[in-house]
């Protein structure tokens, strides 16, 4: 779901490669029993394989989606002038699996006395090769290029989150078959390195969810088990709690 | 499928297990020849680099060994500590060859582990158990197989008897699920399955009829089934067995044209599985079902292996006699005759082998399900307002899955802090609020603040900050060393009496002027000056006594002849001062300034008092402000508390500050921010204080996060997040700040502040106090860009909650509203084309603006030219509807008029059968000079509603929004205007006195329309344009225009509930309309729609002895019906479904009443108890109702006469209903209220296409 200052817009991808782009019509006013409806806005059929994740991009980056695709590819729409136009790029060979947005101010930006070069398009992939890696969009070239790859999951990496909270670090979580989360943590101050931490599982995990604000995180593996989790001020993530059936 | 990668090489080949990036490892085929007719063989591994992204790149061999033999069969194995596991291979000399590939990979030397000869002949098949990676089986020519142990490769195990068999096994498969069980196919047909445990066969399958076994495989999820395949010609078919009964295969799957040679079962996904064969296909099955997914494309010989990736099910690879393994995708969703161009070109001309080929075709395929491995079984996500939302499979096995909601704070003590801080806001208790706070100040500057905002709370704001300064400890030295200047006491003088009371009193009471006052040093000459004026001393004294010199003769004569001016001149001149200022008091203010004036240019050099003197004195301190040392800031301070002018003193302080902060940018000193922040604080510059605060932030947060250890960084952040917020909050209220610039869209000077209200509505949001966050989201200027998109989110989010908690309060002229949800949804989508939408809002105006304008358009445009005349039509209207009343009040008349003229609904935007509607013959019926109020529509209406034009017009002041909508022409929606125009006024003249009378009542109650009375300011007297001018009777048009719903203004965002439309106490009552004890009268134009059992209708009952309270609404209801689609009044709206709908589909056509509205002569008999008990009734009420009652009781007069016009035509109603109506009139006429209420539900239930407005005046 986009930001609804974009109007009720829904994105949904599936197995058959398609992204599809849904727009919610208001109903006729005279007969809200009938609900509203969806519309198909568009129909983005560029990826071979299966699109895994979809996802929209902070909003006051603009209208922009990115998706993930089996096909080893990333591909970034945006609507913009009243049309949706898209790039496609490759990411990781084996797959993508995910993929997640930084948030539009920088890291550090809403505490430090001298805020960063203003908004980033940024995001991240997990991928079937275990990696995961961050793409930063260039306005000189008007494409997105790898900044970074951040290795260390010995298996698929199913999930990635990039925590929406900007304050002093940056964190991102991801999800890995490996049955570990790790979270990644990158100072303002030294903003190309990345540390990681990593939590034990007894399962594979599937996904990973930062809460909007306060950097929890949502945990869910295949033991069908949400756990939530927090940094302590040490640096040590604990878990908050486990949401019981 | 994608084709990723190619390898030339006509070999047998396994992928390298394990989730690092894929290797492919070959072993050259044994009994293939290659292109160079060389007969080499040897081992080679591959990286696919599938991170290239280019796939036309000819692979390169990254190792390779030469081998003594050509291969049979390869495996690759994780083992103990080796990175990329062993590689055993099975080779057509019989030796069985295990490699470590780290070493192959790294091209050392030793790389070969073992080699061993156990295998009389050719080892043809050959895997690793995937439980056990130690264990080894092979198998191969005559029934020979044996189980290695990597750990003891020499000593291997055989399994069967040592006789020798003549046939040979082609394939074996380890189990999956249970470890020590291996499936062995071979030539003659024998599936054999061995417990590795006893090392004895446990089961032989008959392959139907002993064919051929060329690979088999095991079921990966359910141990006991294995499918086999043929490699003959003739017999190309899969078997699916399940041993449990071996007998037979469970399913035959067939699909290949010529000899399956390879199987490969998914380990991921066990309906997944590949084969290929020797009609050069590769064919995708669920070999649960049988069913064949699709092929891959073709090739050009025998494809005799293929293998899904072990770790990545979405690649395999298959190997073929054409001299290639090609590694695809499983999955590719479109053509790509991309593909196909490329691979022509890579065409060698000059290769024997390359022309033979015939290129693939590549075509799309894909799963009709998603496999397994892609199908996420859990999720869970955080969602706006704090809440968890998790998605899990409801049980474990099934694909059902269950979404949860979960409510989730991530620091509880946030929302405990902001609900009692909001909770102490709203209680106004600030000042123990602010010493809370200051007591649990955690740093200097916190407590410093808190105390300021106490000291501010004061009544004496100012005189508490010097306190708060300081000054009222005598031991301050501060304020010892001021004192000690001695001065002001001219000003003590001023304020002499202030000054003494806290001297004398105690110590720690003195103000700084008592200070002042007190000061040792009390000759001040300008004390004495005072001090000896006028007074009698013991000195006397000569005017002149010889030994003066010239200028004090001058002075002496000047002083003699009054010429103070002059004398002063004279003594300045002398410099003489004391004398001068001397002659200056008696010489008046002018005198006295200039001589200050003088002293002080000269005193320059002089003492500091004396600067700050002048400054005083001068009323100028921005002197002060600027020059004083900062060090003695608080003087400086106090100096201002005391006499800075009212209007100065904020902007002193500013500037104070100012330099302060100047002073701790420069020297890094933080204490003084405190000062600085103080004096911010002092001059009411919130935003200055707001920077400073902000800074502190930053500090407090560093802080906490370095001291504390068990909080997350967020809460540290949130909580000094909240400090600021208090502070600001706290602040705004005691110095009860403005904020001037809401309206302003850039460059705010708060800007910092609103970053922060963002922010922190954010977090409070998040922690599900949605409403708080709205109020701070509401501080900030409505253009913020970020504000506007956090508003408009919590307004989404709020929208369901609120309005049932508002539905709630206000049930009773409510209710309607919790049906609606779901249509406002719409119209907080942004759409903004809904018309719907445009037309309530907008809709008044359009009412009044349009007509003159569109003349033709508007039938009723006349209308409104009438109103110019006293007598307004629309003023009745405009007074019913009054008071959040509008659209109730309004809506009656169209009823009326509706009544009038049947069913037709005149209307619309069709002007043209509008136009016919007003009736000129109607004029005449009604009585009343046309002049006046033509009664028009509602009969009853006019009674109160007609108001002066003038009183019209003020009224217009109570509704909201409303009225200025009317009177601006400029309506969005002009073209709906048209709708207003409801034409046919019911002509007949009510019969009540009391409705007849248009004569404006001012007396009547003040609920003014404003439309109205827009509307009729605007046009001036009828057009002549106008068709209709002629009959300012007809004043039918009734502006529609619903007010309420202009509140609800066109923003999409603006959440229905928020606005509760202060109209329609009586909106409701459309609704009401069904249920009521309303009398069907006939059918009313507008069809209420009743949707059943109307949450009034027990209000309706209630009020019995009264005029039916409800009366008013019943006008409401009846809208006329074209205005359904354009001007669908709020109450209808929640209905949408009914009302408007029918009206708008279906105008009756408009007709005309026979007779002429009021005329009771033509009731029928049967209808006549009707007319009889009723108005009897309804003058019987009338006598009684108390007077606040009245405008129920007009409207149900009103009503009632809708009623009676009706019967009186016999139209509308049906014989049945009138007969129902005249039992009803009965039972109320013997008071049997329980029988009326039962008759007139039944009535509003089974006729409600009939009742309308009127059903509503039957007085309960």
């Amino acid at each position: 779901m986009a930001h609804p200052k974009f109007g009720t817009i829904l994105a949904s991808s599936s197995y058959d490669g398609k992204v599809l782009i849904w727009r919610e019509q208001p109903q006729n006013a005279t007969s809200p029993a009938s609900g509203s409806s969806w519309t198909k806005v568009f129909d983005f059929s560029l990826h071979t394989a299966s699109v895994n994740m979809v996802s929209w991009a902070p909003h006051e980056s603009g209208c922009l989606l990115a998706c993930a695709s089996s096909d080893g590819h990333v591909s970034v729409l945006e609507f913009r002038d009243n049309a949706w136009t898209h790039q496609t790029f490759h990411a990781h060979g084996m797959g993508v699996n995910s993929i997640s947005w930084a948030p539009a101010a920088f890291a550090g930006s809403l505490i430090s006395s001298n805020p960063g070069p203003g908004q980033q398009r940024r995001f991240v992939t997990g991928g079937s090769d275990n990696l995961i890696k961050i793409w930063d969009y260039s306005a000189e070239s008007k494409t997105y290029n790898l900044t970074q790859t951040l290795e260390g999951h010995s298996d698929w990496v199913r999930d990635v989150a990039w925590s929406p909270s900007i304050l002093s670090k940056s964190y991102i979580a991801s999800a890995s078959q490996d049955k570990t989360v790790r979270i990644w943590t990158s100072d303002a101050s030294n903003p190309g390195q990345w540390t990681s931490q990593t939590l034990e599982f007894d399962t594979v995990l599937w996904r990973v969810s930062w809460s909007l604000s306060g950097n929890i995180l949502a945990v869910s593996g295949g033991d069908n088990k949400v756990s939530l989790w927090k940094e302590n001020l040490k640096g040590q993530w604990e878990k908050v709690k486990d949401i019981e059936e | 499928m994608v084709r990723l990668r190619e390898i030339p090489r006509t070999a047998t080949f396994a992928w390298s297990p394990g989730a690092a990036s894929p290797l492919i490892a070959t072993g050259t085929r044994a009994g293939a020849v290659d292109v160079d007719f060389s007969n080499k063989t040897c081992l080679e591994l591959w990286d696919l680099s599938l991170e290239r992204q280019d796939a036309s790149e000819e692979l390169q061999p990254v190792v390779k060994i030469d081998t003594d033999s050509g291969f049979n069969d390869l495996a690759w194995a994780d083992f103990d500590d080796t990175k990329r596991g062993v590689i055993a291979g099975g080779l057509e000399n019989g030796s069985l060859d295990l490699w470590n590939a780290d070493k192959l990979l790294a091209g050392s030397s030793d790389s070969l582990i073992s080699r061993t000869t156990e295998h009389s002949g050719a080892i043809k098949a050959l895997q690793f158990n995937p439980k056990h990676s130690n264990l080894l089986a092979t198998g191969g020519a005559k029934g020979e197989l044996f189980i290695s142990d990597l750990n003891n490769v020499e000593n291997p195990f055989r399994l069967g008897t040592t006789t020798a068999r003549t046939d040979d096994i082609e394939c074996l498969d380890w189990n999956k699920k249970v470890a020590h069980i291996l499936v062995t196919g071979s030539s003659a047909g024998f599936v054999t399955v061995w417990d590795v445990k006893t090392k004895k066969e446990s089961l032989t399958l008959n392959n139907m009829g002993r064919k051929a076994v060329s690979a088999v495989a095991w079921d990966p999820a359910k141990p006991t089934k294995l499918i086999t395949a043929t490699p003959l010609e003739s017999d190309p078919l899969i078997y699916v067995w399940d041993l449990r009964n071996s007998h037979a295969p469970e399913r035959t799957l067939k699909g290949h044209e010529s000899g399956v040679l390879s199987l490969s079962w998914c380990d991921q996904d066990p309906d997944l599985m590949l084969s290929s064969g020797k009609d050069n296909r590769n064919i995708c099955w669920n070999p649960q079902t049988g069913e064949a997914y699709g092929e891959f494309p073709v090739v050009t010989n025998w494809t005799f292996q293929t293998r899904w990736n072990p770790h990545n099910p979405n690649f395999f690879a298959t190997a073929s006699f054409d001299g290639r393994i090609s590694i695809q995708t499983l999955q590719n969703t479109k053509d790509n005759s991309q593909a196909i161009a490329d691979h022509n070109q890579a065409l060698d001309g000059e290769d024997f082998f390359a022309k033979a080929q015939i290129q693939p075709q590549v075509s799309k395929f894909s799963l009709p399900k998603p496999p397994k491995w892609l199908e996420r079984p859990c999720g869970a996500s955080f969602g706006f307002g704090g809440r968890v939302v998790s998605i899990g499979l409801s049980e474990k096995g099934s694909r059902a899955s269950k979404v949860r909601i979960t409510p989730f704070e991530v620091d509880s003590s946030v929302g405990n802090a902001t609900e009692s801080f909001e909770t102490a806001l709203k209680e106004g208790d600030l000042r123990s609020l602010c010493e809370t706070r200051a007591a649990g100040a955690s740093t200097e500057e916190e407590k410093a603040d808190w105390k300021v905002f106490q000291a501010l709370l004061s009544e004496n704001p100012r005189k508490t900050l010097v306190e708060y300064l300081g000054f009222q400890d005598s031991a301050d030295e501060a304020a010892d060393s001021l004192s000690k200047l001695g001065l002001g006491k001219k000003e003590d003088e001023e304020t002499n009496g202030v000054a003494e009371k806290p001297k004398s009193s105690a110590k720690k009471h003195k103000r700084l002027q008592s200070m002042f006052d007190a000061t040792p040093d009390s000759d001040n000459f300008l004390t004495e000056l005072a001090a000896s004026k006028g007074a009698q001393t013991n000195n006397p004294f000569q005017i002149f006594n010889g030994s003066e010199s010239p200028a004090e003769q001058k002075i002496t004569r000047a002083l003699l002849l009054g010429e103070f001016e002059k004398a002063l001149d004279v003594a300045l001149a002398e410099d003489r001062m004391s004398d001068a200022f001397m002659i200056a008091i008696c010489g008046g203010q002018k005198c006295i300034e200039k001589a200050q004036e003088y002293y002080f240019s000269k005193q320059t050099g002089g003492p500091n008092y004396m600067r700050l003197l002048a400054s005083i004195v001068g009323k100028n301190l921005w002197d002060v402000v600027h020059n004083a040392d900062l060090s003695n800031w608080k003087e400086v301070m106090a100096a201002l508390c005391t006499f800075a002018d009212e209007k100065e003193f904020p902007d002193l302080c500013d500037a104070l500050g100012d330099r302060l902060e100047e002073q701790v940018r420069d020297s890094g000193d933080k204490t003084a921010r405190k000062d600085a922040s103080f004096c911010f604080l002092a001059g009411s510059k919130l935003e200055k204080a707001v920077s400073i605060w902000v800074e502190e932030l930053r500090e407090n947060e560093q802080r906490g996060i370095e001291s504390d250890t068990d909080n997350s960084t967020f809460s540290i952040h949130v909580r000094a997040l909240q400090g600021l917020i208090e502070k600001v909050t706290i602040f705004r209220q005691v110095t009860n700040f403005q904020d001037e610039e809401k309206n302003k869209d850039s460059d705010w000077r708060l800007s910092t502040l609103y970053e922060k209200y963002i922010e922190y509505a954010d977090v409070v949001a998040t922690h599900g106090r949605l409403q708080v966050a709205q109020k701070y989201l509401d501080l900030v200027p409505a253009k913020h860009p970020e504000a506007e998109v956090a508003r408009n989110r919590i307004n989404l989010a709020m929208r369901q909650a609120p309005q049932k908690a508002q539905a709630a309060s206000t049930a009773k002229s409510f209710k309607p509203l919790p049906q609606q949800p779901n249509i406002y949804q719409p119209q907080q989508t942004f759409s903004p084309v809904a018309p719907a939408i445009g037309a309530q809002t907008s809709y008044a105006p359009p009412t009044a603006a349009v007509p003159p304008a569109q003349p033709p358009a508007n039938a009723f445009a006349p209308p409104t030219a009438s109103q110019s005349q006293p007598a307004n039509p629309y003023a009745s209207i405009g007074g019913a509807a009054r008071s959040g009343y509008t659209p109730a009040g309004y809506q009656p008349t169209q009823g009326m008029q509706a009544p009038a003229y049947g069913p037709q609904s005149t209307f619309g935007n069709q002007s043209a059968g509008t136009g016919v509607v007003p009736p000129p013959p109607r004029a005449g019926t009604q009585s009343p000079g046309n002049t006046i109020t033509t009664y028009t529509t509602a009969t009853g209406l006019d009674a109160w509603n007609d108001l002066p034009e003038g009183f019209a017009k003020k009224a217009p002041t109570p509704r909201r929004g409303t009225p200025v909508a009317a009177a601006t022409i400029s309506s969005p929606f002009p073209g709906q205007s048209p709708p207003l125009a409801q034409g046919p006024p019911p002509p007949g003249p009510p019969q009540r006195a009391p409705s007849v009378p248009p004569p404006p009542k001012a007396g009547a109650p003040p609920r003014v329309t404003s439309p109205l009375a827009s509307s009729m300011a605007g046009p001036s007297p009828p057009p002549p344009v106008n068709p209709y001018a002629s009959l300012p009777q007809s004043p039918p048009t009734s502006t529609m225009s619903p007010p309420a719903s202009i509140h609800r203004g066109p923003s999409p965002y603006n959440a229905p509930p928020s606005v509760p439309p202060p109209t329609n106490r009586y909106a409701p009552n459309p609704a009401a309309q069904a249920p009521g004890p309303q009398l069907q009268a006939r059918p009313p134009v507008a069809p209420p729609p009743q949707g059943g059992p109307s949450p009034y209708a027990p209000q309706a009952a209630a009020p019995p002895p009264v005029a039916s309270p409800y009366a008013p609404s019943g006008p409401a209801v009846a809208q006329p019906p074209p205005m359904g689609s354009a001007v669908p009044p709020p109450p209808q709206r929640s209905r949408p479904g009914t009302a408007q709908s029918q009206r708008a589909a279906a105008p009756p056509p408009p007709a005309t009443p026979k007779y002429p509205p009021g005329d009771r002569s033509h009731i029928p008999p049967n209808a006549m108890p009707v007319y009889e008990i009723l108005s009897s009734d309804m003058q019987r009420v009338k006598a009684r109702a108390p007077t606040s009652f009245k405008a129920q009781v007009d409207d149900a007069e009103r009503r009632l006469n809708i009623l009676f016009d009706h019967l009186n035509n016999e139209d509308l109603i049906k014989p049945n209903t009138v007969e129902d109506l005249a039992n009803l009139a009965r039972a109320i006429q013997s008071k049997d209220y329980e029988t009326a209420r039962v008759i007139h539900l039944d009535i509003m239930t089974n006729r409600t296409e009939e009742c309308g407005n009127w059903m509503v005046g039957v007085p309960f």
